[in-house]
Protein backbone atom coordinates (compact mmCIF):
# COMPACT_ATOMS: atom_id res chain seq x y z
CA UNK A 1 0.00 0.00 0.00
CA UNK A 2 2.84 2.37 0.79
CA UNK A 3 4.10 2.63 -2.79
CA UNK A 4 0.48 3.07 -3.98
CA UNK A 5 -0.14 5.85 -1.45
CA UNK A 6 3.11 7.52 -2.46
CA UNK A 7 2.18 7.27 -6.11
CA UNK A 8 -1.29 8.71 -5.51
CA UNK A 9 -0.06 11.65 -3.47
CA UNK A 10 2.65 12.39 -6.07
CA UNK A 11 0.06 12.38 -8.84
CA UNK A 12 -2.21 14.71 -6.87
CA UNK A 13 0.65 17.07 -6.09
CA UNK A 14 1.74 17.17 -9.75
CA UNK A 15 -1.80 17.90 -10.85
CA UNK A 16 -2.05 20.71 -8.32
CA UNK A 17 1.26 22.23 -9.45
CA UNK A 18 0.33 22.02 -13.11
CA UNK A 19 -2.98 23.76 -12.49
CA UNK A 20 -1.23 26.77 -10.95
CA UNK A 21 0.12 29.13 -13.62
CA UNK A 22 3.86 29.51 -13.41
CA UNK A 23 3.60 33.22 -14.09
CA UNK A 24 0.66 35.53 -13.75
CA UNK A 25 -1.26 36.33 -16.91
CA UNK A 26 -0.82 39.85 -18.19
CA UNK A 27 -3.88 41.92 -17.40
CA UNK A 28 -4.91 45.28 -18.77
CA UNK A 29 -2.68 48.19 -17.84
CA UNK A 30 -4.34 50.53 -15.38
CA UNK A 31 -4.28 53.91 -17.02
CA UNK A 32 -6.20 55.50 -14.19
CA UNK A 33 -8.54 58.43 -14.57
CA UNK A 34 -7.64 61.34 -16.79
CA UNK A 35 -9.21 64.76 -16.55
CA UNK A 36 -10.89 65.82 -19.77
CA UNK A 37 -9.91 69.25 -21.09
CA UNK A 38 -12.09 72.03 -19.84
CA UNK A 39 -12.23 73.81 -23.19
CA UNK A 40 -13.00 72.38 -26.60
CA UNK A 41 -10.25 69.77 -26.54
CA UNK A 42 -10.91 66.17 -27.47
CA UNK A 43 -11.45 63.33 -25.06
CA UNK A 44 -11.96 59.76 -26.16
CA UNK A 45 -12.24 56.72 -23.96
CA UNK A 46 -12.84 53.24 -25.34
CA UNK A 47 -12.98 50.10 -23.20
CA UNK A 48 -13.72 46.87 -24.97
CA UNK A 49 -13.56 43.89 -22.68
CA UNK A 50 -13.27 40.17 -23.31
CA UNK A 51 -16.99 39.46 -23.26
CA UNK A 52 -17.64 41.92 -26.08
CA UNK A 53 -14.74 40.62 -28.10
CA UNK A 54 -15.97 37.05 -27.60
CA UNK A 55 -19.40 38.15 -28.78
CA UNK A 56 -17.91 39.85 -31.84
CA UNK A 57 -15.90 36.72 -32.52
CA UNK A 58 -19.03 34.57 -32.50
CA UNK A 59 -20.75 37.01 -34.86
CA UNK A 60 -17.84 37.02 -37.30
CA UNK A 61 -17.14 33.26 -37.12
CA UNK A 62 -19.12 32.31 -40.18
CA UNK A 63 -18.26 35.20 -42.51
CA UNK A 64 -14.70 36.04 -41.51
CA UNK A 65 -13.13 33.12 -39.61
CA UNK A 66 -9.64 34.68 -39.61
CA UNK A 67 -10.89 37.89 -38.05
CA UNK A 68 -12.96 35.82 -35.60
CA UNK A 69 -9.88 33.89 -34.52
CA UNK A 70 -7.99 37.14 -33.98
CA UNK A 71 -10.82 38.54 -31.90
CA UNK A 72 -10.90 35.41 -29.78
CA UNK A 73 -7.23 35.81 -28.96
CA UNK A 74 -7.64 39.38 -27.70
CA UNK A 75 -8.73 39.85 -24.10
CA UNK A 76 -9.26 43.59 -23.95
CA UNK A 77 -8.67 46.85 -25.79
CA UNK A 78 -8.36 50.18 -24.03
CA UNK A 79 -7.90 53.52 -25.76
CA UNK A 80 -7.52 57.00 -24.31
CA UNK A 81 -7.19 60.21 -26.28
CA UNK A 82 -6.90 63.29 -24.11
CA UNK A 83 -6.74 66.81 -25.43
CA UNK A 84 -4.30 68.84 -23.40
CA UNK A 85 -4.88 72.35 -22.17
CA UNK A 86 -3.46 74.42 -19.32
CA UNK A 87 -5.87 72.73 -16.92
CA UNK A 88 -4.76 69.14 -17.42
CA UNK A 89 -1.46 69.17 -19.35
CA UNK A 90 0.92 68.85 -16.41
CA UNK A 91 -1.11 66.16 -14.65
CA UNK A 92 -1.61 64.12 -17.82
CA UNK A 93 2.04 64.21 -18.88
CA UNK A 94 3.10 63.30 -15.35
CA UNK A 95 0.69 60.35 -15.36
CA UNK A 96 2.00 59.24 -18.74
CA UNK A 97 5.56 59.25 -17.42
CA UNK A 98 4.47 57.24 -14.39
CA UNK A 99 2.79 54.67 -16.65
CA UNK A 100 5.93 54.32 -18.73
CA UNK A 101 8.08 53.83 -15.64
CA UNK A 102 5.68 51.23 -14.25
CA UNK A 103 5.71 49.33 -17.51
CA UNK A 104 9.49 49.15 -17.53
CA UNK A 105 9.56 48.08 -13.88
CA UNK A 106 7.05 45.32 -14.63
CA UNK A 107 9.12 43.76 -17.37
CA UNK A 108 7.62 45.39 -20.43
CA UNK A 109 10.05 45.90 -23.26
CA UNK A 110 10.23 49.27 -24.99
CA UNK A 111 10.48 48.48 -28.67
CA UNK A 112 9.92 51.88 -30.23
CA UNK A 113 10.99 55.32 -29.07
CA UNK A 114 10.42 58.39 -31.18
CA UNK A 115 11.12 61.94 -30.06
CA UNK A 116 10.83 64.21 -33.02
CA UNK A 117 9.35 67.66 -33.67
CA UNK A 118 7.42 67.77 -30.44
CA UNK A 119 6.15 64.18 -30.77
CA UNK A 120 6.98 61.70 -28.04
CA UNK A 121 6.09 58.11 -28.92
CA UNK A 122 6.87 54.96 -26.96
CA UNK A 123 5.63 51.46 -27.75
CA UNK A 124 5.93 48.70 -25.18
CA UNK A 125 5.34 45.00 -25.55
CA UNK A 126 5.24 42.08 -23.20
CA UNK A 127 6.31 38.87 -24.85
CA UNK A 128 5.40 35.33 -23.99
CA UNK A 129 8.39 33.31 -25.06
CA UNK A 130 9.34 33.80 -28.68
CA UNK A 131 5.93 33.21 -30.18
CA UNK A 132 3.39 35.63 -28.93
CA UNK A 133 2.89 39.14 -27.65
CA UNK A 134 0.87 39.13 -24.45
CA UNK A 135 0.34 42.85 -24.30
CA UNK A 136 0.95 45.99 -26.28
CA UNK A 137 0.97 49.56 -24.98
CA UNK A 138 1.36 52.63 -27.16
CA UNK A 139 1.87 56.01 -25.51
CA UNK A 140 2.01 59.24 -27.50
CA UNK A 141 2.30 62.88 -26.55
CA UNK A 142 1.62 64.92 -29.64
CA UNK A 143 3.11 68.43 -29.51
CA UNK A 144 1.86 68.87 -25.94
CA UNK A 145 -1.61 69.18 -27.45
CA UNK A 146 -2.86 65.63 -27.19
CA UNK A 147 -1.97 62.44 -25.33
CA UNK A 148 -2.85 59.01 -26.69
CA UNK A 149 -2.71 55.68 -24.91
CA UNK A 150 -3.59 52.31 -26.39
CA UNK A 151 -3.44 49.00 -24.55
CA UNK A 152 -4.19 45.66 -26.16
CA UNK A 153 -4.01 42.50 -24.07
CA UNK A 154 -4.24 38.98 -25.41
CA UNK A 155 -2.44 36.33 -27.32
CA UNK A 156 -1.23 38.55 -30.13
CA UNK A 157 0.68 36.62 -32.72
CA UNK A 158 2.52 38.91 -35.10
CA UNK A 159 2.17 36.50 -38.00
CA UNK A 160 -1.61 36.44 -37.51
CA UNK A 161 -1.70 40.23 -37.41
CA UNK A 162 0.29 40.35 -40.63
CA UNK A 163 -2.02 37.75 -42.16
CA UNK A 164 -5.03 39.79 -41.12
CA UNK A 165 -3.43 42.90 -42.57
CA UNK A 166 -2.93 41.12 -45.87
CA UNK A 167 -6.47 39.71 -45.79
CA UNK A 168 -8.04 43.14 -45.33
CA UNK A 169 -5.30 45.09 -47.11
CA UNK A 170 -4.37 47.16 -44.04
CA UNK A 171 -0.88 48.57 -44.59
CA UNK A 172 0.12 49.28 -40.94
CA UNK A 173 -0.68 45.70 -39.97
CA UNK A 174 1.33 44.34 -42.88
CA UNK A 175 4.40 46.12 -41.51
CA UNK A 176 3.61 45.56 -37.84
CA UNK A 177 5.83 42.55 -37.39
CA UNK A 178 8.96 44.62 -38.02
CA UNK A 179 7.88 47.37 -35.62
CA UNK A 180 7.06 45.01 -32.76
CA UNK A 181 10.60 43.73 -33.07
CA UNK A 182 10.22 40.17 -34.13
CA UNK A 183 13.98 40.33 -34.60
CA UNK A 184 14.73 42.95 -31.92
CA UNK A 185 14.64 45.86 -34.33
CA UNK A 186 13.58 49.34 -33.36
CA UNK A 187 12.56 52.27 -35.45
CA UNK A 188 13.34 55.08 -33.06
CA UNK A 189 14.11 58.21 -34.90
CA UNK A 190 16.28 59.29 -32.03
CA UNK A 191 18.66 56.59 -33.17
CA UNK A 192 19.21 55.13 -29.74
CA UNK A 193 18.62 51.59 -28.78
CA UNK A 194 15.74 51.56 -26.30
CA UNK A 195 17.13 48.47 -24.66
CA UNK A 196 20.09 50.57 -23.32
CA UNK B 1 -95.85 15.13 11.96
CA UNK B 2 -95.83 18.31 9.86
CA UNK B 3 -98.37 18.89 7.16
CA UNK B 4 -96.96 18.67 3.69
CA UNK B 5 -98.76 21.94 2.77
CA UNK B 6 -96.97 24.03 5.45
CA UNK B 7 -93.84 25.50 4.02
CA UNK B 8 -90.90 25.74 6.38
CA UNK B 9 -88.88 28.93 6.45
CA UNK B 10 -85.62 28.58 4.47
CA UNK B 11 -83.22 30.80 2.40
CA UNK B 12 -83.64 30.97 -1.37
CA UNK B 13 -80.17 29.54 -1.93
CA UNK B 14 -80.95 26.48 0.02
CA UNK B 15 -84.21 26.14 -1.93
CA UNK B 16 -82.71 26.54 -5.38
CA UNK B 17 -78.99 27.37 -5.26
CA UNK B 18 -78.54 27.29 -9.08
CA UNK B 19 -80.91 30.16 -9.95
CA UNK B 20 -79.30 33.21 -8.18
CA UNK B 21 -75.77 32.28 -9.41
CA UNK B 22 -77.18 31.86 -12.89
CA UNK B 23 -78.72 35.32 -12.67
CA UNK B 24 -75.42 36.91 -11.54
CA UNK B 25 -73.55 35.40 -14.44
CA UNK B 26 -75.97 36.91 -16.92
CA UNK B 27 -75.67 40.33 -15.28
CA UNK B 28 -71.90 40.26 -15.60
CA UNK B 29 -72.20 39.15 -19.19
CA UNK B 30 -74.47 42.02 -20.18
CA UNK B 31 -72.40 44.48 -18.17
CA UNK B 32 -69.25 43.39 -20.02
CA UNK B 33 -71.05 43.63 -23.33
CA UNK B 34 -72.16 47.16 -22.49
CA UNK B 35 -68.70 48.30 -21.34
CA UNK B 36 -66.70 46.55 -24.09
CA UNK B 37 -66.97 49.42 -26.61
CA UNK B 38 -65.46 51.72 -23.97
CA UNK B 39 -62.86 49.39 -22.44
CA UNK B 40 -61.32 48.40 -25.77
CA UNK B 41 -60.47 51.94 -26.93
CA UNK B 42 -59.42 52.86 -23.38
CA UNK B 43 -56.90 50.03 -23.37
CA UNK B 44 -55.60 51.06 -26.77
CA UNK B 45 -55.32 54.67 -25.58
CA UNK B 46 -53.42 53.60 -22.46
CA UNK B 47 -51.05 51.51 -24.54
CA UNK B 48 -50.55 54.41 -26.94
CA UNK B 49 -49.74 56.78 -24.08
CA UNK B 50 -47.33 54.26 -22.60
CA UNK B 51 -45.40 54.36 -25.89
CA UNK B 52 -44.63 58.01 -25.13
CA UNK B 53 -43.31 57.24 -21.67
CA UNK B 54 -39.70 56.15 -21.58
CA UNK B 55 -38.05 53.99 -18.96
CA UNK B 56 -36.85 55.42 -15.61
CA UNK B 57 -33.22 55.03 -16.71
CA UNK B 58 -33.72 57.17 -19.78
CA UNK B 59 -35.70 59.69 -17.75
CA UNK B 60 -32.91 59.97 -15.22
CA UNK B 61 -30.30 60.43 -17.95
CA UNK B 62 -32.46 63.12 -19.50
CA UNK B 63 -32.79 64.97 -16.20
CA UNK B 64 -29.03 64.85 -15.68
CA UNK B 65 -28.37 66.09 -19.21
CA UNK B 66 -30.77 69.02 -18.93
CA UNK B 67 -29.48 69.95 -15.48
CA UNK B 68 -25.76 69.72 -16.29
CA UNK B 69 -25.82 71.40 -19.69
CA UNK B 70 -27.94 74.31 -18.56
CA UNK B 71 -30.06 76.41 -20.88
CA UNK B 72 -33.43 75.47 -22.23
CA UNK B 73 -34.21 72.27 -24.10
CA UNK B 74 -37.44 71.74 -25.99
CA UNK B 75 -39.03 68.32 -26.17
CA UNK B 76 -39.39 66.98 -29.71
CA UNK B 77 -39.77 63.22 -29.75
CA UNK B 78 -40.45 60.55 -27.19
CA UNK B 79 -41.19 56.99 -28.26
CA UNK B 80 -41.03 53.54 -26.88
CA UNK B 81 -41.63 50.32 -28.78
CA UNK B 82 -41.89 47.06 -26.93
CA UNK B 83 -41.78 43.42 -27.83
CA UNK B 84 -45.47 43.10 -28.78
CA UNK B 85 -45.66 45.62 -31.64
CA UNK B 86 -42.27 44.53 -32.96
CA UNK B 87 -43.33 40.89 -32.94
CA UNK B 88 -46.55 41.85 -34.70
CA UNK B 89 -44.55 43.78 -37.27
CA UNK B 90 -42.30 40.76 -37.84
CA UNK B 91 -45.35 38.56 -38.36
CA UNK B 92 -46.86 41.01 -40.86
CA UNK B 93 -43.65 41.87 -42.75
CA UNK B 94 -43.61 38.77 -44.99
CA UNK B 95 -46.94 39.91 -46.39
CA UNK B 96 -45.54 43.29 -47.39
CA UNK B 97 -43.61 42.57 -50.60
CA UNK B 98 -42.47 46.19 -51.06
CA UNK B 99 -40.56 46.27 -47.77
CA UNK B 100 -36.83 46.71 -48.49
CA UNK B 101 -34.52 43.88 -47.56
CA UNK B 102 -32.58 46.06 -45.10
CA UNK B 103 -35.76 47.08 -43.29
CA UNK B 104 -36.87 43.47 -43.10
CA UNK B 105 -33.51 42.47 -41.65
CA UNK B 106 -33.56 45.33 -39.13
CA UNK B 107 -37.10 44.38 -38.12
CA UNK B 108 -36.06 40.79 -37.56
CA UNK B 109 -33.26 41.99 -35.28
CA UNK B 110 -35.05 44.58 -33.14
CA UNK B 111 -36.51 43.44 -29.83
CA UNK B 112 -37.37 46.73 -28.11
CA UNK B 113 -36.33 50.34 -28.24
CA UNK B 114 -36.94 53.79 -26.88
CA UNK B 115 -35.71 57.24 -27.79
CA UNK B 116 -36.12 60.82 -26.67
CA UNK B 117 -35.01 63.86 -28.64
CA UNK B 118 -34.73 67.39 -27.35
CA UNK B 119 -33.75 70.50 -29.29
CA UNK B 120 -31.88 73.50 -27.96
CA UNK B 121 -34.43 76.29 -27.56
CA UNK B 122 -32.01 79.10 -26.75
CA UNK B 123 -28.72 79.84 -28.47
CA UNK B 124 -26.60 79.66 -25.36
CA UNK B 125 -23.43 77.62 -25.46
CA UNK B 126 -23.79 74.10 -24.13
CA UNK B 127 -21.42 73.43 -21.26
CA UNK B 128 -21.01 70.91 -18.46
CA UNK B 129 -20.06 67.93 -20.62
CA UNK B 130 -17.56 66.67 -18.06
CA UNK B 131 -20.10 66.81 -15.26
CA UNK B 132 -22.71 65.17 -17.49
CA UNK B 133 -20.35 62.32 -18.34
CA UNK B 134 -19.62 61.78 -14.64
CA UNK B 135 -23.34 61.88 -13.72
CA UNK B 136 -24.31 59.57 -16.57
CA UNK B 137 -21.60 57.13 -15.49
CA UNK B 138 -22.92 57.18 -11.94
CA UNK B 139 -26.51 56.57 -13.10
CA UNK B 140 -25.65 53.71 -15.41
CA UNK B 141 -23.16 52.01 -13.08
CA UNK B 142 -25.89 51.99 -10.44
CA UNK B 143 -28.04 50.04 -12.89
CA UNK B 144 -25.38 47.48 -13.76
CA UNK B 145 -24.16 49.09 -16.98
CA UNK B 146 -20.70 50.28 -17.91
CA UNK B 147 -19.43 52.81 -20.39
CA UNK B 148 -17.78 51.22 -23.40
CA UNK B 149 -17.21 54.41 -25.35
CA UNK B 150 -16.99 58.03 -24.31
CA UNK B 151 -16.18 60.74 -26.84
CA UNK B 152 -15.98 64.47 -26.29
CA UNK B 153 -15.00 66.20 -29.49
CA UNK B 154 -15.77 69.56 -31.10
CA UNK B 155 -18.65 70.28 -28.76
CA UNK B 156 -20.20 66.84 -29.18
CA UNK B 157 -20.58 64.31 -26.41
CA UNK B 158 -21.25 60.67 -27.24
CA UNK B 159 -21.43 57.98 -24.59
CA UNK B 160 -22.29 54.34 -25.20
CA UNK B 161 -23.27 52.12 -22.30
CA UNK B 162 -23.54 48.34 -22.29
CA UNK B 163 -24.70 45.93 -19.60
CA UNK B 164 -21.83 44.54 -17.56
CA UNK B 165 -20.87 41.10 -18.75
CA UNK B 166 -23.00 41.15 -21.88
CA UNK B 167 -21.79 38.33 -24.09
CA UNK B 168 -24.74 37.04 -26.06
CA UNK B 169 -25.40 38.51 -29.51
CA UNK B 170 -29.00 37.25 -29.42
CA UNK B 171 -30.11 39.75 -26.81
CA UNK B 172 -27.65 42.62 -26.97
CA UNK B 173 -28.53 45.90 -25.31
CA UNK B 174 -27.09 49.38 -25.56
CA UNK B 175 -27.88 52.88 -24.36
CA UNK B 176 -26.50 55.86 -26.21
CA UNK B 177 -26.34 59.46 -25.03
CA UNK B 178 -25.59 62.20 -27.56
CA UNK B 179 -25.43 65.88 -26.71
CA UNK B 180 -24.27 68.78 -28.84
CA UNK B 181 -25.06 72.45 -29.39
CA UNK B 182 -28.38 71.65 -31.05
CA UNK B 183 -29.71 68.30 -29.90
CA UNK B 184 -29.98 66.00 -26.95
CA UNK B 185 -30.70 62.40 -27.89
CA UNK B 186 -30.95 59.41 -25.61
CA UNK B 187 -31.70 56.02 -27.13
CA UNK B 188 -31.82 52.56 -25.69
CA UNK B 189 -32.44 49.35 -27.58
CA UNK B 190 -32.34 45.62 -27.38
CA UNK B 191 -31.69 43.54 -30.47
CA UNK B 192 -30.43 40.32 -31.94
CA UNK B 193 -27.12 41.40 -33.45
CA UNK B 194 -26.72 38.50 -35.87
CA UNK B 195 -28.86 39.84 -38.73
CA UNK B 196 -27.51 43.35 -38.14
CA UNK B 197 -23.94 42.09 -38.37
CA UNK B 198 -24.72 40.33 -41.62
CA UNK B 199 -26.24 43.53 -42.98
CA UNK B 200 -23.32 45.67 -41.79
CA UNK B 201 -20.75 43.30 -43.29
CA UNK B 202 -22.64 43.25 -46.56
CA UNK B 203 -22.63 47.06 -46.68
CA UNK B 204 -18.92 47.27 -45.82
CA UNK B 205 -18.10 44.74 -48.53
CA UNK B 206 -20.09 46.73 -51.05
CA UNK B 207 -18.44 50.02 -50.14
CA UNK B 208 -14.88 48.67 -49.75
CA UNK B 209 -14.58 45.65 -52.03
CA UNK B 210 -10.79 46.06 -52.26
CA UNK B 211 -10.45 45.10 -48.59
CA UNK B 212 -12.26 41.82 -49.12
CA UNK B 213 -11.02 40.75 -52.54
CA UNK B 214 -8.35 38.49 -51.08
CA UNK B 215 -11.00 36.50 -49.27
CA UNK B 216 -12.21 35.23 -52.61
CA UNK B 217 -8.84 33.73 -53.45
Amino acid sequence: MKPLRLLTSSALLSAALLSVPLCAETGPVEFGTFTPPSGQGDFVEVNIKGNLLAMASRLAEKEEPEAAEMLRSIKSIHVRVIGLDDGNRAATEKRLTEIRNQLEENGWERNVTVKQEGNDVAIYTKLRGQEAVEGLVVTVIDNHQQAVLVNIVGDIRPEKLVSLGEHFDIEPLKKLHEKIGGKGKTTGASGRDPKN
Amino acid sequence: MSSPSVATASSPSEENPARPRFRWRWRWFFLSLFLAPFIGPALVLCYGLSCLLVSPTVRELRSAAIRDTGGHWEWKVSARVGAIPLTAARVISPFVPTLPHEARLALSAARSGEVIVYERADHRKVHGFRQLLADADRIMIGRGWERAVGILEDGNLVAVYLPVGMDSPRRAQATVLVVNEENLVIASASADLRPLFTLALQKVRESHPEHFSLAKR
